[in-house]
């Protein structure tokens, strides 16, 4: 089912997220961080983490609308932007939410400009997001 | 270093680091993304490519805690932005760079890059800004 455009503006919020350290170490691992001394803890969480707390939850949505027709198995990630409000620290609380901001069909792929924003509890966005997805489309 | 306590211009650090079907595999448990084209062979096979591949978001998460790594006390990172610009299969070793281009009172810009050993980019654009803390 190919991805109807008209559904452009289309807005996803997820559960409350915690900025928690046992998922970051598992992170930082995976990125080859440097663990610092032994028995000492990172400070603050690293800046692409937000791919765990802040993107993953909005793109399992995403992926998971049906009425959207995505197939995250056909998915190429073209471009990726984290804007940071302040300094993010663990144990910090977020509420994700996110936007088809726009979709292009272009040469059989389609081009989706994907926002996010990780909002704390008072309202203002300490992180957001800009993904531009490109998804091969089924026949 | 600036007034601002942010680095001054120059090389940040350097890395070499190899993709290993391992690291892909831990990348995927740490960020919830199973995407079979980053984990089975075979349905990477049937997409066109000649083996698994890494996660844009592992290649830039790479470069960034290489870059992070090598901060001084007292900065935050404010803004992250790349082009993912070509896959990096399974296996593949990476050249990671961060280069401090910009570097001002209350803003520093970093370059991030990535390349593998045959000189393919695997980021463009890769751009990281520093603000004092």
């Amino acid at each position: 089912m190919p991805f109807n455009l008209e559904l452009v503006g289309r807005r996803y919020e997820a559960p409350e997220e915690v900025v928690d350290r046992p998922r970051h170490q598992l992170y930082a691992a995976a990125v080859g961080a440097d663990p610092g001394p032994p028995g000492t803890l990172r400070e603050r969480p690293l800046a692409c983490f937000a791919a765990v707390y802040l993107l993953r939850p909005l793109v399992e949505l995403l992926f998971g609308d049906r009425e959207l027709g995505l197939d995250l198995a056909h998915l190429l990630h073209g471009e990726q932007e984290f804007c940071f409000r302040r300094a993010l620290a663990f144990g910090d609380r977020l509420r994700p939410e996110g936007e088809i901001a726009a979709a292009e069909r272009r040469r059989g792929l389609l081009f989706l400009d994907f926002r996010c924003r990780g909002r704390e509890r008072g309202g203002e966005a300490a992180v957001e997001a800009r993904s531009l997805f490109v998804v091969r489309e089924q026949a | 270093m600036s007034r601002g306590g942010l680095p001054g211009p120059g090389p940040l650090a350097e890395l070499r680091l190899r993709l290993s079907q391992e690291r892909i595999a831990a990348y995927a448990d740490a960020s919830g993304d199973h995407n079979p084209i980053h984990l089975d062979p075979e349905f990477a096979r049937r997409a066109g490519l000649p083996s698994t591949i890494a996660h844009g978001l592992l290649t830039l998460g790479v470069v960034c805690a290489l870059a992070e790594g090598a901060l001084p006390d007292g900065v935050r990172v404010a803004r992250v932005a790349c082009r993912f610009s070509a896959p990096v299969a399974s296996g593949e070793e990476l050249c990671c760079r961060a280069e401090v281009t910009e570097s001002e009172e209350e803003l520093a810009r970093v370059r991030l890059s990535a390349a593998t050993a045959a000189g393919q980019a695997a980021l463009s654009r890769g751009a990281m800004e520093l603000r004092p803390l």
